[in-house]
């Protein structure tokens, strides 16, 4: 039975959309529930004594953190070195801040947890980030998620559809919570794009890229060139022009 | 990396006219809704649809969704199974208000039009719209379709 659920945490909303003839939608969204509340006690920078808070603050080391935190550190990583810089946690005011990963991230872990639960087919909505199994069954008709992309100059607006069977999908744009991406080059706010989207295999590296491609805006259509990107790709609004590209579309 | 940018440098002419064209993809697809009301009167909820009959129209309002920018609220009016109209009954106010004036209309014609979004997700920054769709979605709910 298909079943629609939203969690208010981190400061936004996280809407579920699953389904499954055997799914037990109990069991799964109280171990999803706990699972935010524990992303946030970790990852949380607004919360001054979440692990993340203590490492920013010089009182615990990345090395001896909880094993999520060293998981999304070395997912970090090599997202830093795939973007050759573009994308880097450790290079933002207030030292580590992996927030640009975790959302795709924790996306995935939560459908993880659908699945596990006997969910066929999933969407889990972290405020943007979507991670989608399964595809979506319409009336007994078994299709691609269609997402739509919103414009960044109208939100209420969707500019663009892609459809997702299994995979994932970030947006990063500076429309929703004002201007907050950090440009590690320039120390200045991002200016590469207006919104970038990324589309591919893993929510958490979607969420990277398309954080990364705000910095980068088009010189980072080259790192789609790389062999560990070729399942991935983007659509990008342009920041000053009413145009878009998009690489490996 | 040439490559990719020569293939980037493409398709830049191509996508300029889709961003012109938006939405794109919200009218043309029939939706679940619209094949189910007759199909099978028994898999509906019996309240909803026993107290339908297809001449007179029900309302149906969908939860509140709070949002960062406020409250929003969807009423939807259905009729012979179809829904008929929609309305915000509540929808973000003061700053943002020439914004909403702006989104809610658009989004009644949407849902009007596509009879339950035919999109089932949105990426990107939409609380308002967001709002929209959720509230929507439990109206549709409650009336059973």
């Amino acid at each position: 039975m298909r079943q629609r659920h939203t969690i208010d945490a981190w400061g936004t909303k996280l809407y579920f959309d699953c389904e499954g003839e055997a799914f037990d939608s109990v069991a799964a969204f109280a171990e999803i529930s706990s699972f935010v509340l524990l992303v946030d006690d970790l990852f949380s920078t607004y919360k001054p004594d979440s692990v993340v808070s203590q490492i920013r603050s010089g009182r615990m080391d990345i090395a001896s953190a909880h094993a999520d935190v060293i998981e999304v550190a070395n997912l970090c990583a090599a997202a830093r070195e795939l973007t050759g810089g573009a994308f880097d946690p450790w290079s933002v005011p207030g030292g580590f801040d992996p927030s640009g990963y975790v959302k795709g991230w924790a996306a995935d872990k939560c459908a993880d947890i659908a699945q596990e639960h006997g969910a066929q087919h999933v969407q889990v909505n972290c405020a943007g980030d979507l991670a989608l199994r399964g595809g979506f069954n319409d009336a007994g008709v078994i299709k691609p998620w269609s997402i739509g992309i919103s414009n960044p100059d109208n939100t209420q607006e969707v500019v663009h559809v892609v459809e997702i069977f299994d995979g994932a999908i970030a947006t990063s744009g500076d429309y929703e919570r004002g201007a907050h991406i950090h440009d590690p080059y320039t120390g200045m706010i991002a200016i590469g794009a207006r919104s970038a989207s990324v589309i591919g295999p893993d929510a958490g590296l979607c969420d990277a890229l398309a954080t990364a491609l705000m910095v980068a805006g088009k010189d980072g259509a080259k790192w789609f060139g790389l062999p560990e990107l070729t399942s991935y790709s983007a659509w990008v609004v342009n920041r000053n022009e009413n145009t878009a590209w998009s690489v490996n579309d | 990396m040439k490559r990719a940018l020569l293939i980037a440098g493409g398709t830049i002419g191509g996508l300029g006219a889709v961003l012109a064209i938006t939405p794109p993809n919200l009218s043309n697809t029939t939706s679940v809704a619209s094949g189910v009301p007759q199909a099978d009167p028994s898999a509906a909820p019996s309240k909803s649809a026993t107290a339908q009959p297809s001449a007179a129209a029900t309302s149906f309002t969908g939860d509140a969704v709070t949002m960062r920018y406020g409250i929003v609220q969807v009423k939807i009016t259905v009729q012979g199974g179809k829904i008929v109209d929609a309305q915000a009954v509540k929808a973000p106010t003061g700053s943002n208000d020439r914004y909403t004036q702006m989104a809610v209309p658009r989004l009644r014609e949407q849902t009007i039009a596509a009879q339950s979004a035919n999109i089932q997700g949105v990426s990107g920054a939409s609380f308002t719209s967001y709002g929209w769709y959720k509230s929507l979605a439990s109206a549709i709910s409650k009336a059973g379709l």
